[in-house]
Order: structure tokens, then C-alpha cells, then sequence
């Protein structure tokens, strides 16, 4: 086991971990944007962190609350067709 | 999202046109949310996603076939809307990203206290307009992140093209976003009497 890898899980057990650094991961993690590492990292922290637990609760709940609350306005009837006609009387 | 400003290519009339209906006018609905969101208003919007639509066709031999159309004219409609629109209406100056992004990344790691008294069950109970409400008041490029990340699902790296900033500031930008809103729920909720 590598020292850093050792002084982590000290941090973890002792709850001395930087929850800091585990803000980006955790948006990264509900945005799809982390690698699989990177997951794995974040769950262990998890594991002993209940104030991270509830942090991705409340990021992941919020994101699902915008995707599926807001909801999208009818797009104008007559604006696909002036945009085609703009289109067409336009040379290159 | 692979973009090539320097690969050009002479498309014809007809492929221009074939290419601007197949690639283009699918994202008309998405366009006209983007710009409303933007702007609250029918007739500015409508007026932002022609302006858009028609700066994408005569740059159209700027865009290569096969990338992402979808990211290409949303950052257009976002340079439009900052470069024409916003100057015409009374929309708040720019924030300091520099003191936000400081903000958010000092060592401090029990910032706002937000988080402890807005649950998950009162995010779950918020109805649309209550969060429809709580986007809007956000500052527009607050708000600008909200929708590109979570409304429409563009990768941290499509939002830092199409916003024109490095991927850390998208990072601290969606972060700092987030954490408004849930003010903003949260004093909403307050007001309510969750
Ligand atoms: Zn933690």
C-alpha cells in the first residue's frame, strides 16, 4: 500500500478526510462526467461519509427536480416555416 | 463535439440546404427554450433563434458533417443573445467569476449552510413554477449553465465550448449555480412554510 493510499485511509477512518475535495466529484459523479475511478474513489468516501451521502442526495434530487419540472414551451406554429422561407430567398 | 475552424468546405446550394434541414431544424424546440429562458419574452425569442438559424447558414461551410450541430448553434444563440440582446435589455452586469470562483474554492468546507436545512423531500415536493421561479432569478450565466447541463445534458466539455470558458470554470460555474438555487428554494420554502 502506497503512503498516500495509507494516509487516505487513516483520514477516511478517523473521519479527518477534506469532504472539499470530494464537491467536484460528486458533481462530476451526477453529471456523468467522472471516470469509473473516479467513482469508485468518491463511494468509498461515502461509505464513512454521512454528510457527503446527504450532500449527493440533495444535488442528485434537485438535478431530477429541474430535468423533470421544468417543462418546455410550444415552440411558436408559424416560426419553423419563416425561418425555412428566410433560408430559401437566401444565396450563399 | 469536435469542431474545425479550420477545415472548411464548400458545400452546394442544395447539400447547404439538405444539411441545414437534416442537422439544423431539429433543435428548433430546444433553440427556442434555450432563448426563451434567456430572454421571458415570445417575440425576442423568436427573433434570436432566426437570427441564430440564419448566422448558422451562412457560416454553414464552417460546420463539418457528422459533429454536434445541437452544441454549434447553442453557442451561436449564446454569443448572439450576449453580444445583441443583452445590451438591449436592462439584464444586471457580469458577475466577478474571480471572487465566486474564489468563493467556492476556499478551504472552507462548511460553506453555505444551505444544504442542512433544505431536504431532499422538500426539493422532491417543489412544483415546476416554484423552480421555474428560482432558475429565473438566477443571474444569467447561472442560469445559463443550469439549462445546458441539466435541461439539455451537454458534457462539461460541449459547455466549455459553447460558453467560451475553460472546463474549471464550468466546474465552479454549475457548482456556484447550484448552490443559488438552492437558496433561492430554500428561501422560497422558508416563505411558504414547509
Ligand atoms: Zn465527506
Amino acid at each position: 500500500m502506497g503512503v498516500k493510499k495509507l494516509i487516505n485511509n487513516v483520514r477516511f477512518k478517523t473521519g479527518m478526510a477534506n469532504c472539499a475535495e470530494y464537491m467536484d466529484l460528486i458533481h462530476d459523479v451526477i453529471d456523468d462526467q467522472a471516470t469509473p475511478d473516479q467513482e469508485v474513489y468518491l463511494r468509498r468516501h461515502l461509505k464513512m461519509c454521512l454528510k457527503c451521502v446527504d450532500h449527493l442526495n440533495l444535488e442528485q434530487e434537485l438535478k431530477m427536480a429541474i430535468k423533470q419540472k421544468i417543462v418546455d414551451r410550444a415552440v411558436p406554429s408559424d416560426l419553423a416555416e419563416s425561418i425555412r422561407t428566410k433560408i430559401e430567398n437566401t444565396t450563399l | 463535439m469536435e469542431e474545425d475552424h479550420t477545415g472548411k468546405q464548400e458545400y452546394s446550394e442544395k447539400e447547404s440546404k439538405q444539411l441545414f434541414e437534416a442537422e439544423f431544424m431539429p433543435h428548433l424546440g430546444a433553440l427556442y427554450n434555450f432563448a426563451f429562458k434567456l430572454t421571458y419574452d415570445e417575440d425576442d425569442s423568436k427573433d434570436l433563434v432566426q437570427d441564430t438559424f440564419m448566422k448558422a447558414y451562412r457560416f454553414i461551410n464552417s460546420f463539418q458533417r457528422g459533429t454536434n450541430a445541437k452544441a454549434w448553434l447553442f453557442r451561436i444563440l449564446k454569443n448572439s443573445f450576449i453580444n445583441d440582446y443583452r445590451k438591449k435589455s436592462k439584464q444586471p452586469a457580469k458577475v466577478d467569476y474571480q471572487e465566486v470562483e474564489g468563493f467556492y474554492n476556499s478551504k472552507d468546507t462548511d460553506k453555505p449552510a444551505t444544504t442542512t436545512d433544505l431536504r431532499v423531500d422538500m426539493v422532491k415536493n417543489m412544483i415546476g413554477d416554484e423552480i421555474t421561479n428560482a432558475l429565473n432569478s438566477l443571474d444569467v450565466d447561472f442560469r445559463t449553465v443550469i439549462i445546458l447541463c441539466d435541461l439539455e445534458g451537454f458534457t462539461y466539455e460541449e459547455m466549455s465550448k459553447i460558453l467560451d470558458v475553460p472546463i474549471g470554470t464550468v466546474r465552479s460555474r454549475i457548482h456556484r449555480a447550484r448552490n443559488l438555487l438552492k437558496e433561492r428554494l430554500s428561501t422560497y420554502a422558508a416563505k411558504m412554510g414547509y
